[in-house]
């Protein structure tokens, strides 16, 4: 009898902690692979960095980041981003692999960590041969297996639990014609002359702007079968979530959605705005995210 | 160092920033392999040479023919380079071959022929010369810099590039004209078209450039902090002398 009331009383108490332990499961600490877009560059229409305004460690409260978005959940949330201007997921030191083992030498890892890379994988690119303008481009497999990489970096240090969120690539070609809709004569200056993005800023012909964007796409349906086959392969440790939902609906994700001119900054007219372009990108994350919806994207990217 | 896209064979790309140390080198290199090197430099000693054994990792290749490229990572620190066929990794391995499945890569000090397929690794030894080390790109946009290897850069292939002012925002960057292969300049990681903005806080000029970059290879050089825009981004490189 006794017994029995003690295992009744401890079965009461474990219904009791059921809260305590969800909460203990709520987010501790957000980081983030990324490039310029992540560390608000020009989102302020001033040159340089802007962390502050980034759609995911902002604190800024217009932009309403992810971290900030995270705190009001947990006031004790804590960031630590390892975006670098200029990274691609694939290129150079900064890659989507190099800031994953960066995340995995911290003193204290993140049980969220979200990725923003992939337009400087088509930007940082010299313009395609004459009769192919995406002859240098890399491949998908190429991207898929640095993404692989980049996962499964992650997964061999995260804690158990934890979050990866990969945002889908941006069309650089929208972004083109978000500045040329913004001012075109100004922007195509600011692009000349700071060499901004040429594979597409330098190519006249749409048709070849197009293609580029068709590879983005392409980018991005590897990207999400990455996805899925890492979730698979760290089931039960971590998990791994994206917000590409396809190419045909516009506006559903970030990759399909069409910047606008008032969406992007002043100054080299190919990063994200603080009041708007950032501001959307993290409700576009939020909503990816475990909190939200996928159905609402559209309604953040509006 | 992350795209070096160049269509001659004669270009040896540094790699294994993060090999430098003697724990991790193979046994020195012998004269019999600086003979047999694919990109020897010339007049060099075997002394002047390091082998490192380097895993990489295949991440793809892209297109076919004479405009293919394989993207290759050395996992010790994920950096990669995008090289085409001819070219070599260190001074000893060539692309031989690329294909949409993987590359196949020769090692001209012992004539072996090797294949990766695309997602795999593969475990190569690589012969460096001490130019390849002398100025060594790390996380963040820091350069690790040698300058006794970086003087005598300078004295074998010069300075190797330009600037014109131009107007851009307000300022007037200094724009970098062609960077002549195996030069100074194209050593320290600079590309043309970039936009020079400031060095230590002072305006970079065409009179001041090769100043700047001259000071990197004296033997006090210290550091220095060049503001450059490229592809539109600013970025704060930091050259550390070790």
């Amino acid at each position: 009898m006794k017994r029995s009331i003690n295992l009744g009383y401890l079965g009461v108490l474990s219904a009791m902690m059921l809260p305590s332990l969800a909460l203990a499961a709520d987010p501790s600490k957000l980081s983030g692979i990324g490039d310029s877009i992540s560390q608000g560059w020009g989102a302020n229409n001033l040159p340089g960095e802007h962390p502050e305004f980034g759609f995911g460690q902002g604190t800024d409260a217009t932009v309403n980041s992810l971290f900030l978005r995270y705190k009001a959940k947990n006031a004790a949330m804590t960031k630590e981003f390892v975006s670098v201007s200029g990274a691609e997921m694939v290129g150079g030191r900064n890659n989507g692999p190099g800031q994953a083992a960066r995340i995995c030498a911290m003193a204290v890892k993140p049980d969220r960590v979200v990725i923003e890379l992939g337009g400087n994988d088509v930007c940082s690119r010299d313009k395609g041969s004459s009769s192919d303008a995406t002859s240098n481009l890399y491949s998908v497999t190429t991207y898929r297996n640095a993404l692989k990489t980049t996962l499964d970096t992650l997964a061999g240090c995260l804690p158990s639990g934890a979050q990866v969120q990969v945002l889908s690539m941006p069309r650089v070609d929208y972004l083109f014609n978000a500045g040329n809709a913004k001012n075109v004569i100004t922007c195509n200056l600011v692009w000349s002359v700071a060499g901004v993005c040429r594979v597409v800023t330098g190519e006249s012909s749409a048709s070849r702007r197009q293609s580029i964007g068709d590879r983005i796409n392409q980018y991005n349906d590897g990207l999400r079968a990455e996805v899925e086959s890492a979730a698979t392969r760290h089931a039960g440790k971590i998990t791994v979530i994206t917000d590409w939902q396809g190419k045909d609906v516009s506006n559903s994700s970030v990759g399909t959605y069409r910047f606008g001119k008032d969406d992007i900054d002043g100054f080299d007219c190919f990063h994200p705005h603080k009041d708007t372009g950032q501001r959307k990108l993290a409700c576009a994350a939020w909503e990816a995210a475990e909190y939200g919806s996928l159905a609402n994207v559209p309604s953040c990217l509006k | 160092m992350k795209t070096q896209l160049v269509s001659l064979a004669l270009v040896a790309l540094p790699w294994v920033a993060s090999c430098t140390g003697s724990d991790s080198a193979s046994p020195a290199v012998t004269q019999t392999e600086v003979a047999a090197l694919a990109v020897p430099e010339q007049g060099a000693l075997a002394s002047e040479y390091v082998a490192h054994p380097t895993t990489f990792r295949l991440f793809g290749t892209q297109g076919q023919g004479a405009t293919a490229f394989a993207t290759l990572a050395d996992t010790s620190s994920w950096d990669t380079s995008n090289i085409r066929v001819g070219e070599t990794i260190g001074r000893n391995l060539q692309l031989v071959a690329v294909s949409d499945a993987g590359i196949e890569l020769y090692d001209s000090t012992t004539k072996e022929r090797r294949t990766v397929r695309s997602g795999e690794d593969i475990l190569v030894r690589v012969i460096e010369h001490e130019f390849d080390q002398a100025a060594v790109e790390g996380a963040e946009h820091v350069f690790h810099t040698h300058a006794r290897s970086l003087a005598r850069i300078e004295a074998r292939y010069g300075i190797g590039t330009s600037c014109e002012p131009v107007s851009f925002a307000g300022q007037t960057p200094c724009k970098v004209g062609v960077v002549s292969p195996s030069s100074l300049a194209a050593r320290l990681g600079l590309k043309t078209g970039d936009l020079l903005l400031a060095a230590d806080g002072s305006a970079v000029t065409p009179s001041n450039l090769h100043v700047l970059l001259h000071r990197l290879s004296e033997a006090q050089s210290q550091s220095l902090q060049l503001s450059l825009a490229r592809g539109g981004v600013v970025i704060d490189r930091m050259y550390v002398a070790e």
